[in-house]
């Protein structure tokens, strides 16, 4: 059946692929014009620097255009391709008028003579199945020439073990599968965004030599400066935050520790001649890591408004592709939340990420000339897990030392 | 709260059986010897029925039973089943364990309302249990026509919080008339009219339990299965002693709770089913236990799961009518024959 109908002509696009996404790269066809398609499959798939997409087709019909070749990037909402929703995968007639061209007309028989040779009831498939066997080579002894769970019981008992193509395995994998004692929940598919979060933290893991170092930072130095700051900060409608402070003193020891913004390609390390500073923030249903470019040429109140207007677009779903791109460090804080202590992943192609965690008031011990003293002071965990590939604990150590110490001496600008 | 209350003997499994003396009754006396034996050991055990009392029953279950426990623990009544069923769910309620005989199975559609919506449902409802009984002579062979030959399980079964059980041996019928009565639940009892005095058998004197919901094999087998109750349990050992076949048979006994493993266990290793009842064919135990098979080992089986049964009509009085309707022994033969072959 053929169809001029332009009705039935059904365009397929580019899908928005979660937030931030603009375009697309098609990766391959996997059918091609004059193909019929059933509904929801797959008829291409697409890569974004996020995700890798699957298209689905959206009716069923034949594939009549395909407007993207692989490796073409297009914008999102861009025409991929156009399906005939007339086309024979929706009628079934075509189908009906081939299988009647190959089937030579048959005779009517009784129903108990019917050749019931090539029909293998569950059990008989099992068995077969579970012992690799060729069915067309078993003598049925049943109705019509039937297979019988005997006849096959029999053919195995008396195949030659040559003739067998596989040893009846150890172990087969029951298809019952027992209720959950759980229940059986509720099942939710991966956004795109989870899906590419869970394949590059995997892909972490088996990628770097993670190691954690921690050091414990007095952070008065730096209440005292927020105190002085804030105010006029604020009034320049820049929220100062203790994450600013540390972002800025990450960026100078950066440039102290030039391994520390560097990535491994190879066998060779990479040093940047940028600081691009990732910042993770959480967002409702994931995580995304917005870049602050060239941060080495931001003040402490440049960096404190860069943060701020990344971190609100972020969650607004608003970021520029090229803001979640290029990171050369990244720091996470959890500590917003209240936790004290973490070991995270490291951000991918990059050598270390730096967490900041609560900062907390707790009783110190203050050395002084006049001898030791306690003292109740903010104070705060900063974990670095870092890439043993490309650096060594005393490399790490040496850089925490560094960011320490321009936090409690108040130096940070 | 769950339909269906526990007893200590369901917590405890099987009810152990010493091998005490046996003696060989009917079926129909077997029915009378549990009674008698539940009502002597227990006084809050109660009869009530129409013309149980001083006829001793239609069947003559009840036969001497006046005598012996008197009028105040067999008690006859008007000719209204809803009234008996009701008396005995307010009995039951404060204590006692009655045991309610429906002169045929048929009539328990008078009684209905009082057994499905209100003893199978007051222990869901408000947590009190009720041990009733509810005995049915059913099923057909003797020209008894469309109101008195009827096998009602069906109905019965789409009634949750009601056990049922429908044994197929004189042992059996005392073994679980005795549980049936001691079950904190209401049990309706089918006692298949055509095994009363046929069926005869060895049956444990004094006191004999058989566990509600554990089915029987009859006869082991391994090329198939023959899942019956009641009469049909007969049907199928004749035909295959006859045949000398290799076919199992499994007595259900009880049909609510089903024993489901024993059915898909005997399935699993024989693929080939055959389920047999005289009751009518839709929505009926076959319909249910084929269900049951081809959820669970579809994958075992190695021909369609077949049922005999009889057809969705009333049971008509002439006799070669009736004996068109119910199953016979050649139809069994051939159902079983057809299967093997297949």
């Amino acid at each position: 059946m053929s169809s001029s109908n332009t009705e039935t002509q059904v365009e397929v696009r580019m899908p928005q692929m979660g937030i931030s996404v603009s375009e697309g790269t098609v990766l391959e066809w996997r059918k091609a014009v004059g193909d019929p398609v059933a509904a929801d499959e797959t008829i291409c798939d697409v890569t974004t620097d996020k995700v890798d997409v699957e298209i689905p087709c959206p009716t069923a019909g034949v594939l009549t255009r395909i407007l993207a070749e692989p490796g073409q990037t297009l914008p999102v909402g861009e025409l991929l391709a156009e399906i005939d929703a007339g086309g024979p995968s929706n009628d079934d007639s075509a189908h009906e008028a081939k299988a009647n061209d190959e089937l030579p007309e048959e005779e009517p028989v009784a129903p108990d003579e019917a050749d019931r040779s090539g029909f293998y009831s569950p059990v008989v498939r099992r068995i077969a199945a579970e012992h690799d066997v060729e069915l067309g080579a078993v003598e049925g002894h049943g109705v019509g020439g039937r297979v019988r769970k005997k006849d096959l019981l029999a053919h195995l008992e008396t195949a030659d073990p040559k003739e067998r193509r596989r040893e009846r395995p150890m172990h087969i994998e029951s298809p019952y599968v027992p209720d959950s004692p759980n229940g059986a929940g509720r099942r939710e598919p991966m956004s795109p965004m989870r899906k590419s979060i869970a394949e590059h933290m995997v892909r972490s893991i088996q990628t770097a030599a993670h190691c954690t170092t921690i050091v414990e930072v007095d952070f008065s130095a730096v209440a005292k400066r927020r105190k002085e700051l804030r105010d006029s900060y604020s009034r320049r409608g820049v929220p100062l935050t203790y994450l600013a402070f540390v972002a800025r003193a990450v960026v100078e020891s950066l440039e102290e520790f030039p391994v520390l913004n560097g990535s491994v390609e190879g066998d060779e390390i990479v040093l940047h001649d940028e600081v691009n500073l990732g910042i993770a923030v959480s967002l409702d249903d994931g995580l995304i890591v917005p870049v602050v470019h060239q941060a080495q040429r931001l003040s402490l109140e440049g960096t404190a408004a860069a943060i701020a207007d990344l971190a609100t677009r972020a969650r607004e779903r608003a970021l520029e592709p090229d803001e979640v791109q290029g990171g050369t460090f990244t720091i996470t804080n959890p500590g917003q939340f209240g936790a004290v202590l973490a070991t995270p992943i490291i951000n991918q192609p990059q050598v270390a990420i730096l967490d900041l965690e609560a900062i907390v008031k707790r009783a110190v011990v203050l050395e002084g000339a006049d001898g030791d003293a306690i003292a109740i002071r903010p104070m705060g965990f900063i974990p670095m897990s870092w890439d043993h590939r490309a650096l060594d604990g005393a490399d790490a150590a040496r850089f925490l030392g560094s960011v320490k110490a321009r936090l409690e001496e108040g130096g940070v600008r | 709260m769950s339909p269906v209350a526990q007893s200590p003997s369901d917590l405890a499994g099987s009810v152990v059986e010493n091998e005490p003396a046996t003696r060989e009754m009917t079926y129909l006396d077997a029915i009378s010897d549990a009674l008698r034996e539940e009502m002597r050991a227990d006084e809050t055990v109660i009869c009530l029925g129409e013309d149980i009392g001083a006829f001793g029953g239609a069947f003559k279950v009840t036969d001497g039973f006046i005598e012996e426990f008197g009028a105040a623990r067999v008690i006859d009544t008007p000719l209204a089943e809803n009234a008996i069923i009701g008396a005995a769910v307010g009995a039951a309620t404060e204590g006692l364990k009655p045991v309610c005989e429906m002169q045929f199975a048929d009539f328990i559609s008078c009684g209905f309302d009082q057994l499905v919506n209100v003893a199978a449902k007051l222990h869901y409802r408000q947590g009190v249990a009720v041990p009733l009984v509810v005995r049915l002579p059913s099923g057909g062979g003797f020209s008894g026509g469309p109101f008195h030959s009827q096998n009602p399980e069906a109905w019965l079964l789409q009634a949750p919080g009601l056990k049922v059980v429908a044994p197929a041996t004189a042992a059996d019928a005392k073994g679980l008339l005795t549980s049936a009565i001691r079950d904190p639940n209401p049990v309706c009892f089918l006692e298949h009219k055509g095994l009363y005095r046929n069926v005869k058998g060895e049956v444990p004197e004094g006191e004999h339990a058989v566990s509600i919901g554990e089915a029987r094999i009859a006869r082991g087998g391994s090329e198939l299965t023959v899942v019956a109750y009641g009469s049909s349990v007969h049907l199928a050992m004749d035909a295959v002693e006859d045949m000398g076949a290799d076919v199992e048979v499994i007595d259900l006994r009880t049909l609510c709770p089903l024993d489901t493993e024993a059915i898909l266990v005997s399935v699993r290793k024989t693929s080939k089913v055959l389920v047999a009842h005289e009751a009518t064919r839709s929505c009926g135990v076959g319909a249910e236990v084929s269900a049951l098979i081809s959820e669970h080992v579809f994958e075992h089986l190695d021909a369609p799961i077949r049922r005999l049964t009889a057809p969705d009509v009333p049971i008509p009085f002439s006799p070669p009518l009736e004996q068109a309707v119910l199953p016979q022994p050649d139809d069994m033969k051939e159902a079983i024959r057809e299967l093997l072959e297949y």
